[in-house]
């Protein structure tokens, strides 16, 4: 199996040319991010990914987690694995200094996402998922649970899990039933949650599960959902996990992929309920949601770049060293990879994997300007823009992530589709990430409802009006350019006579949206 | 890709960073420039033209 090597070169290249890193650097609180120590953070974070995560990746697929006597076990070398994390202060690299993070740009987290999931997507998920909680808590919580959860979590101790999915509740997320009664000064949460990743494991000493569910006569949908926060282990005075709360793990899901990542289903208050303290106000948790929804999509985009960037370099590894005939104009038996068809699939994974991961650390700048610019004109316009993006991030970079790990098991013909070669595994576990955090026919439906609809295209216009000032702009590009606005035009007007219409194409936006990383 | 293209085109001529990595990257632009924007031709007659799904009912299927 071909070692993963991290694009070091080519993440910084990207951060320095595309994403703009020095106009980030000099935003207040980015100080630090200058060019010198973001290349020392993201040859740190290259050393942690190939030598401790990526030689885990495939045992960890082999023996996945697994559900014995009520105990959730990671699998060998993953506890390990994450004490190197979590000693590197990994863990919190995005999050604030206040709780002990490192507080980096997020255009700057999103390169170091890459290389973990690059080396290990079922490890990489549970960093992740705390980051999620991170932002909830920080955002929307009390001071009182700031102060106890914040710390713990950004350095590792405890980890993260958002719990939205329940069986009848999937994309319909205001379906879902789970209750919250008030008793003093907490809540006792009653229902069952399922697809919950790292829901129950043995790498941190305590979970932090972040809960929706209804309070008593809460309005139906969406507008009657409240956010709890429920640790597994209840904390004593001091801070310190002690009693155990009524949250269980029922089962574990066998998945197509991501097999070391245990996908849980948690059973809340089989029997006294489950004690749970709000997270902002009550029927205000899907506003709590929306505020981690950019940069948890943002970071599934990254997961689709991650698993073409090593699927890619498996293939091309193989490619170079497999030999098989004469290839057409060659005098003697050559490596496949000079077979015009096998270039021609080597071509197009790495330039969409270099095309997708421009547009992603593109659009993280764009939400590093709109947080932390002072100008209120360019944060407005920065927002904006990454708002229209995200979607398009999220499933243009998913979609690409399982066609490009399809080319790289085809690259290695027959052997590609045996367990042993390592290349199927990445087809596996990347096809997930079109569906997970949104399925990619919601993030159509947010970009033409939302994103189009809601400004009337302002956004989108004006990114094609500065996508048509691009330099020496190929004939390719500017034809691109006029499909995407002429795409635009359409949906915006068959929206407005007939919104069934527009959105029965929605699935089709989103591969459509590949005109746009030309600009990125 | 464009903008990483005009950035790496601008440093080859000027001699500066490494060549290797340079002509790769605008190997790859040239590649997407070739065979994926052309793919915008085809998605786009695809949303305007083709006859909507709404009047494709569920009965036949």
């Amino acid at each position: 199996m071909t070692p993963y090597a991290p694009p070091v070169g080519e993440m910084r290249f990207v951060l320095d040319e595309v994403a703009g890193l020095d106009a980030i650097a000099s935003l207040p609180g980015y100080e630090l991010a200058t060019s010198d120590t973001v290349a020392a953070v993201l040859d740190e974070a290259a050393n942690l990914a190939s030598d401790v995560l990526a030689p885990l990746n495939a045992s960890g697929d082999r023996e996945g987690s697994l559900l014995e006597n009520g105990v959730v076990r990671t699998p060998a070398g993953f506890r390990d694995a994450y004490r190197a994390f979590c000693d590197g202060g990994w863990g919190g690299l995005p999050c604030p200094q206040e709780y002990g993070g490192q507080g980096l740009p997020l255009a700057v987290s999103v390169a170091v996402s890459e290389m973990w999931a690059s080396a290990n997507l079922g490890f990489a998920l549970c960093p992740m998922l705390t980051v999620g909680a991170v932002e909830a808590i920080e955002h929307h919580a009390s001071d009182e649970l700031k102060a106890l959860y914040l710390p713990r979590l950004v350095s590792g101790e405890w980890t993260g899990t958002m719990n939205l999915t329940e069986p009848q509740a999937g994309s319909d997320v205001g379906a879902l039933k789970t209750r919250a009664v008030k008793e003093g000064d907490h809540y006792r949460i009653t229902g069952q949650k399922i697809f919950i990743t790292y829901g129950d494991h043995d790498l941190a000493e305590n979970i932090v599960h972040l809960v929706l569910a209804r309070t008593p006569g809460s309005p139906p949908g969406t507008r009657g959902i409240s956010l709890f926060l429920v640790p597994k282990l209840l904390p004593d005075a001091n801070g310190l996990p002690s009693r155990r709360n009524d949250v269980r793990c029922v089962s574990l899901e066998h998945k197509l992929g991501i097999h070391a990542s245990p996908t849980a289903v948690l059973a809340f208050g089989d029997e006294e309920g489950a004690i749970g303290f709000l997270v902002g106000e009550e029927d205000r948790g899907m506003e709590c949601m929306f505020t981690m929804m950019n940069n948890a999509r943002l970071n599934v985009g990254v997961q689709g770049i991650a698993i073409s960037e090593r699927a890619f370099q498996q293939a091309l590894e193989y490619a170079r060293t497999r030999m098989q005939g004469i290839p057409v104009g060659r005098d003697a038996a050559e490596p496949i990879i000079w077979h015009p068809d096998v270039r021609r699939m080597l071509l197009l994974m790495r330039s969409r994997t270099e095309a997708a991961r421009a547009l992603t650390y593109f659009t993280a700048a764009l939400l590093d300007l709109a947080d932390h610019s002072l100008d209120a004109a360019e944060n407005k316009r920065a927002r904006a823009r990454a708002e229209l993006l995200v979607p398009m991030v999220k499933g243009w970079s998913t979609d690409l992530g399982v066609e490009n790990a399809s080319l790289a098991v085809q690259v290695h013909g027959g052997m590609g589709f045996i367990e042993e070669t390592g290349v199927a595994q990445h087809y596996r576990d990347v096809r997930i990430t079109p569906i997970y955090e949104g399925t990619n026919g919601i993030q159509a439906l947010d970009l033409l409802g939302r994103k189009l609809v809601r400004d009337q295209g302002k956004a989108a216009y004006a990114l094609i009006a500065d996508m048509r000032a691009t330099p020496a702009m190929a004939p390719a590009l500017s034809a691109a350019i006029d499909a995407a606005e002429a795409a635009t035009r359409y949906l915006l007007d068959t929206w407005a006579s007939d919104p069934a219409r527009a959105t029965a194409v929605r699935r089709r936006i989103s591969p459509c949206s590949r005109r746009w990383p030309a600009a990125g | 890709m464009a903008k990483a293209a005009a950035v790496a085109s601008e440093r080859l001529g000027g001699g500066e960073g490494d060549p290797r990595f340079l002509k790769a990257k605008l190997q790859s632009s040239r590649f997407f420039a070739d065979h994926v924007l052309p793919q915008t031709a085809g998605l786009l007659a695809s949303v305007v033209n083709s006859a909507s799904v709404t009047t494709f009912g569920p009965a036949l299927l």
